[in-house]
Parts: C-alpha cells; structure tokens; sequence
C-alpha cells in the first residue's frame, strides 16, 4: 500500500487494508491521483462492482505504469446513480456500460450509455442479488 | 459524388475471431468511424459463480479465455489460495508456469497463424497449426484434455509431470526455434505483409494507457509494462528472461512483439523442464476442496495473459460460494480501442487492424 497522507489530507477518504474508501468527489480524485507526479495513476485496470445489498460499491483499480503501484479506490452508491469517469480515462465507458447492463447503475456524463452484453430488450440487472428472472418472453419461464 | 454509408460487419464473420459486430461508417471504402457491438458470447460466468461453490466454479473458468486456459485457471487458483492463505510448493508452481508459457506459444501461434489468414495467406495457418499441435498433445497427454485442461487445483495442479512428458517437452522446444526463423523468413520482410502491416493501426502509448491496452499491444507502443516482471507472480521472479517491446506503435510493430514472446516463453520454458528434472517436491498442498468455506475478504490476482493483463477478483463473504467473481481481460479493451485505430484508413485495413490486436471474443464477453 502506497502512502496516502498526501490523498487524506486534500480529500475525505478512508484508510481500509486493501483499498482506499473514497467520500468525496470520484472525478476529483481520480483526476488528482492521475496527474500527480509522485502517483501518477495513468491507467484504471477495471471497475468492478459489487452489490453489497445496501448500495453498490464500485472499486476503482488504478495502476502506475510508471510507478509500478496499484492502487483501489472504493466508493460506495447508494442512489443507483454515480458519476461517470469516461472524461479522466477512457477505457472506463465499457466498464460502464456493463456494470449499467448488470447492476442498474446510470452513470452521470457518460451519455452514450446502453446495455453491453444483454439485449436492450431486457428485463432486470441480472448481477443483483435481488434479481430474479420472471420475464415471461423466455422458454423456461412459460 | 460521395455518399455516406453505414455497412454492419458481422456478426458472423470469419474474420472477427468469434462473434463480434462491427458498425462501420463509410466514405466510399474510408473508414469513418467504427462501433464494435458485443454480447453475443455472453455466458454469465460472473453470475454462474455465485451459485456454485468455489471448486464447482473451477471446471468453468477455463472456458473464459479457450485459448488460453491455463491463465485463467491460474487467475482463479492463485485469488482463492491468497484467501485462504495456502502455500503452494515450489514444485506446483514451475509446473504451472511451464504450463502457462506452452500455452502461451500455443495461443500465439493461433495468432500467427490467423492473422496471416486476414491478410490473406492462407498457408501459414497450417504451418502454425503443426506446430501448436506438438504442444496440444503435450497437454493431452499431461491433463486429458486439448483445450479446456483443469489441471490446476487449488493448493497445486492435479498430479505430477513425469520425467518421459519433461523429455517430450525438452525435444519440443528444441525444434521450435527452427519453425519461428522459418516464419521470420517468410513473414518479417514479406513486401505484401510489411504493405499491409507497417504504420497501419498506430497505437499511440498515451492512447493505449488512457483505453488501458495491456500485454503485447501495449508493449508494442513502446510502454515496458509485462506483468510477469514487474509484479512477479508464481515462479517468474526466479527465472531470467527479457521483455519485448517495440517503439513503432503499428501492426508491425505487434506482430514483432509476439514473435519475441514466443522466443521468451522457450527460454522460461528450458529453465523450468531444467528445474523440474532436477528437483522433487510435493506437487500438491492438500486442502479439501469439497467443503471450501474462504474467510471473509478480496483479493484480486494480476496475471499477464497472452492477450494482456487478466484479473480475478474474488470477494468471499465467509460461505461456500464467492460472493463476486469479476473477470478482467485484455481482449476487452482492445476492441474498445479499434475504432482509434482504424480511423481514417481504407476499408481493407479493418480486419487487418483487429487481427494485429488478438482479440478473441469469449474473452470479452465472458
């Protein structure tokens, strides 16, 4: 784990073992982490998502290719609604789109969002926990 | 007079490695934009995990890359033994490096020979298959099986190798080295291919790290990041080897870049057979498997894959099953990053960009 006074101190953040639990703006943040020289952040490996039941949290998996650091950034979404960081690195827009697909998620900016793997037609996010297939169009629900 | 037309490559299309649609933008043959549409292999191995206990997951991972299975077995084993705190012996883990750079070549070949097919030629394909049959059987012979092996559990691999397989192994790698020089010299100064090839599809490094473009793609636009060297995992921290790259950012520049990997994969191979012949150990941490319950945590494996970085993040909630599994591959951003790279070009040069990039789809969609 790198050290991280430098991020606590500028924004509200919390410390956990494995990732870094971000309060504050994500755009900001990850802006910060990418463009400062002692980090220099200038890839974000994935987005996973994880449906913890009370909110969604979305890990952020940074890395410095220069650095060779990597670095989880966590921020917990509680209104199916975040913030789109398709502005800060671009290979966020299909991470994206999927975790839409899959958890329900508008992403704020990101305004070409669509369903990646399921048909638009679809209904439900299928990697909820509370989803359960009912839709009556498939053969094994007739 | 020109007309714009939209033309849908796709998505059954022999080129495009699998199912993949392409919705291109045309100014008579120049590309004006390309949306890649994907989905169409999709499985649900991230929700087919959370129904079935870790070891019942483990036959299913291989078919998340088929070409390279043996990465993604390993991505699986190595997240689920971090969690558990198991140590694996030494033993266990040149055999799984052994295994993964035979695969590795194996996948390249593929490459080779399949890109060589989008440009045209139709013989490299054969001569690459004879070639990645040689190591197809070495691992029919060690797993059972051709493609979808199972052969790494957790705490080690499935049984031992036998000094006769090392033999076999130690005779293939031998002979290889003769096949590459002979592609090189169809290949490498091949007008027909270099016309095809160089500085089309130019990948540009501040590109390729802002659409997060790893493994050779990402080596081949001059950024020197290979997994295996500069985070060690398994054994690699223990062999010697060079990593390829290349500054000329275009299709030339990858196809030098793999043709390099295979070379560098032989040589970890001969030290691991090295390593193998002369040391005995235990192959296996025996653990029981059948009623794994994982303490409660994450962890997320980094493993270079022959197509870039490949993740496993497991989140274990304390029960039988994961709580989440999430797969990240590197096929998955490079057909994000297509429509950058054929902008501009003639028509004709779509698929031999996305050849160059080594793409296949069961990776993407998972």
């Amino acid at each position: 784990m790198i050290d991280v006074s430098v991020i606590s101190e500028k924004f509200n953040i919390e410390v956990n073992e494995t990732k870094i639990i971000c309060n504050c703006d994500i755009i900001r943040l990850l802006e910060f982490l990418k463009n400062t020289p002692e980090y220099n952040f200038n890839m974000l490996t994935s987005i996973v998502a994880v449906d913890m039941i009370s909110g969604i949290e979305l890990i952020y998996q940074l890395y410095s290719t220069s650095n060779n650091i990597i670095l989880n950034v966590s921020k917990i979404i509680e209104n199916n609604l975040a913030q789109s960081v398709v502005e800060v690195f671009k290979s966020a827009y299909f991470d994206e789109c999927e975790i839409y697909d899959m958890f329900g998620i508008n992403f704020e900016g990101n305004n070409k969002i669509k369903r990646l793997f399921m048909p638009e037609s679809w209904i439900g996010h299928p990697l909820l926990k509370s989803y359960k297939n009912e839709d009556m169009r498939l053969a094994w629900n007739e | 007079m020109n007309k714009i037309i939209k033309l849908n490559v796709g998505p059954q299309h022999p080129s495009t490695h699998g199912v993949l649609r392409l919705i291109t933008e045309l100014d008579g043959e120049k590309i004006l934009s390309v949306e890649p549409v994907v989905g169409y292999l999709h499985r649900g191995m991230e929700k087919l995990a959370e129904n079935r206990s870790y070891l019942q997951y483990l036959p299913m991972v291989d078919r998340v890359d088929y070409l390279g299975s043996f990465f993604t077995s390993y991505a699986y084993c190595n997240a689920v033994e971090k969690l558990l705190f198991v140590e694996v012996p030494k033993r266990a883990e040149y055999i799984r490096m052994l295994c993964m750079e035979l695969n590795r070549i194996a996948s390249h070949l593929l490459w080779l020979g399949t890109f060589m097919l989008d440009l045209g030629a139709s013989s490299p394909l054969f001569y690459c298959f004879r070639d990645r049959e040689v190591i197809l059987s070495l691992f029919e012979e060690l797993t059972g099986q051709r493609m979808m092996y199972n052969y790494f559990v957790f705490g080690g691999v499935r049984h031992d190798v036998s000094d006769d397989w090392l033999c076999k192994v130690s005779s293939f790698i031998a002979n290889l080295p003769k096949s590459i020089s002979d592609y090189e010299k169809i290949i490498t100064e091949n007008p027909i291919f270099l016309d095809r090839t160089l500085n089309k599809g130019i990948l540009k490094p501040q590109t390729a790290l802002q659409f997060s473009v790893t493994g050779p793609n990402l080596r081949a636009s001059g950024v020197e990041v290979d997994y295996r060297k500069v985070m060690p995992y398994s054994v690699y921290g223990d062999v010697d080897f060079v990593i390829s790259e290349s500054n000329r950012c275009d299709s030339y520049a990858r196809y030098l870049v793999r043709i390099q990997e295979m070379k560098t994969s032989l040589d970890i191979v001969k030290q691991a057979v090295l390593y193998l012949k002369n040391n005995s150990d235990n192959y296996l941490t025996k653990i029981n498997s059948l009623n794994l319950k994982i303490p409660e945590g994450e962890y997320t494996s980094y493993v270079e894959s022959s197509r870039g970085l490949l993740n496993c993040y497991i989140k274990s909630d304390g029960s039988p099953k994961p709580y989440r599994v999430k797969w990240r591959t590197g096929s998955y951003y490079s057909v994000q990053v297509l429509p950058e790279l054929v902008k501009g070009l003639n028509y004709n040069d779509l698929i031999a960009v996305f050849g160059s990039l080594d793409v296949i789809m069961p990776e993407v969609d998972r």
